[in-house]
This record gives C-alpha cells, sequence and structure tokens, in this order.
C-alpha cells in the first residue's frame, strides 16, 4: 500500500515538475513585464505554481485550462506585489521626508533596458494595470482574443473594445514621451 | 434628417469594425478572411479608424523592438525550483494529506 502510493506522489510530482518546465517562461516573461523586477518576478512566478500544486484538482498536464489559470494566478499576486510596493515606497517617502541620512530601499535587480525600450516601458506603466495586462496579453505573448477572455475573465467583445483603446492610450502616451 | 442617419450608419460601422482593428494591426491572421476585409474596407472609408490604426500599428511595432532588446531569464533559479518541489513534496505526503484532511473536517 505504502509502495503504490509512493509511486503515485512519484508520478504527480514528476508531472508538476514537467508543467513547472513548460511554463516557467512565459509566466516569468509575463510578470517581469508587469512587475520590472527579475527578483520580484521569480517569486511570484515560484508562488504561482504552489498555488497550482494546492488548489489545481484535475490532471497536472499542459493543457489551455492550466495556462489560463497560472496566468491568471500569476497576473493577482504581481497586482498584490504592486500594491505593497507602492505602500512600501509611500512610507520610505514619508521616512525620507522626516530623516536626512535616507537610504533607498533596495527592490532587488532591477529591470534595465535599453533608453527607447524604457520609453516604451514607461509608457506602458502609465497605462492601468487592466490595459498593460490586455497588451502585454496580445502582444507580447501574442494570445487570441478568446485565450485573453479565459484569462481575464471578460467578454470575447470586451477584449476587443478594451485592447482597442488601450492601444490607443500607449499610442498617445509614447508620442508624448516622443518615442513616436 | 438625412445627415443624422448618415451619421448613425457610419457610428455603427465603425463599432462593428472597432474590436477588430486590433486584432488587424498586431496579428492580421488571427482574423478570418471576412473579418480582414470587413476592416480593411472600412479603414478605406473611415479617416478617423484609419488614423488610430496607424497609430496603434505604430504602438505594436514600438513595442515589438522593444521587446527585441529586452532580456528576461526564461528559467526559474535553481533554488526557487527546488524550494517549490520540496514544498510540494511535503504538501504531497501521507502525513500532510491527512492533516489537510482532519483541518477540513473541523472546519
Amino acid at each position: 500500500m505504502d509502495t503504490k502510493h509512493e509511486d503515485q506522489n512519484a508520478v504527480k510530482l514528476a508531472a508538476f515538475d514537467a508543467l513547472v518546465s513548460e511554463y516557467e517562461g512565459v509566466l516569468l516573461r509575463y510578470v517581469t513585464r508587469i512587475v520590472r523586477s527579475h527578483d520580484a518576478a521569480q517569486d511570484i512566478v515560484q508562488d504561482a505554481f504552489i498555488k497550482l500544486f494546492q488548489g489545481w484538482e484535475g490532471e497536472l498536464r499542459p493543457s489551455s485550462e492550466i495556462s489560463s489559470w497560472l496566468y491568471r494566478v500569476a497576473h493577482n499576486c504581481a497586482v498584490d506585489y504592486l500594491r505593497k510596493e507602492t505602500r512600501r515606497t509611500l512610507l520610505h517617502n514619508r521616512h525620507a521626508e522626516e530623516s536626512d541620512d535616507f537610504i533607498h530601499p533596495n527592490r532587488g535587480e532591477a529591470f534595465r533596458l535599453n533608453e527607447s525600450a524604457e520609453n516604451a516601458a514607461a509608457a506602458l506603466h502609465k497605462l492601468s494595470l487592466r490595459d498593460q495586462q490586455l497588451i502585454i496579453l496580445k502582444i507580447y505573448e501574442e494570445k487570441s482574443y478568446k485565450e485573453i477572455s479565459e484569462i481575464t475573465g471578460l467578454s470575447v467583445g470586451n477584449v476587443g473594445y478594451i485592447l482597442h483603446y488601450a492601444l490607443k492610450k500607449l499610442a498617445e502616451e509614447l508620442k508624448k514621451s516622443s518615442a513616436i | 434628417m438625412k445627415k443624422c442617419r448618415k451619421r448613425k450608419i457610419l457610428k455603427q460601422a465603425c463599432r462593428t469594425a472597432l474590436p477588430l482593428i486590433a486584432d488587424y494591426a498586431c496579428s492580421p491572421g488571427r482574423l478570418s478572411p471576412a473579418q480582414r476585409r470587413l476592416v480593411k474596407r472600412h479603414l478605406e472609408t473611415c479617416r478617423n479608424c484609419s488614423k488610430t490604426a496607424e497609430e496603434i500599428q505604430y504602438a505594436v511595432r514600438i513595442l515589438r523592438s522593444a521587446a527585441a532588446m529586452t532580456s528576461i531569464p526564461t528559467r526559474l533559479t535553481a533554488d526557487r525550483r527546488q524550494h517549490i518541489l520540496k514544498l510540494c513534496e511535503i504538501l504531497h505526503s501521507p502525513d500532510s494529506q491527512r492533516r489537510m484532511k482532519t483541518c477540513r473536517k473541523k472546519a
């Protein structure tokens, strides 16, 4: 009985290991673009996989359902991280105003880019998180409206509308930063 | 009266084409031939949508060229990967599962 259980364990863990290999790259790419920090992206993707192992009740095999689930959970973790970061920055800034010997908080390894890539990333980050999410999924991850709809919970029709206006806003931001 | 009607028709045409314009600019291959024809025809007749489509195409081009200049690790660090697998092993152990079942029953 124990040997049988051990075998099942080994099979499940091997399947999970294969899933990590399958999705770690795309998730790291996606999350890094949202949080703009390599260290934070690594932590977030790690958490998303642990949540998958704890919460997924179906088969641990690459599928569009698992892929959408992982994107969704990683996105939510990224949003939580950004909220915490905003609060942390506010606190540090307040502290900076009060003390002279203030040292900036270490946010880990930054997401370094050259100037034009930095302009593009900065313009993207001026948009709402929902707009950023749709643009990243469409342009960088090359997802279809249907896949984006499964990840975000928006209807397929809404994805097209929101994406249209998000890209229009992005073009305006890029113009302002004279990247165009 | 005629003018109003004309405007309404134009607005409706924009509304139909609008959600397809982003796909037309980013990945036209995703659209069906009929959808591609619809957007193309609309852009030929609507100056506003045509201008927006051009702006969107610029934005897409800039983001894509920025992506080509950006390197993002494609793997989790070895220690993080080990941590995930170790934790999952613990979570999946019979002891831990028994404990979780008891907790669920209590809840």
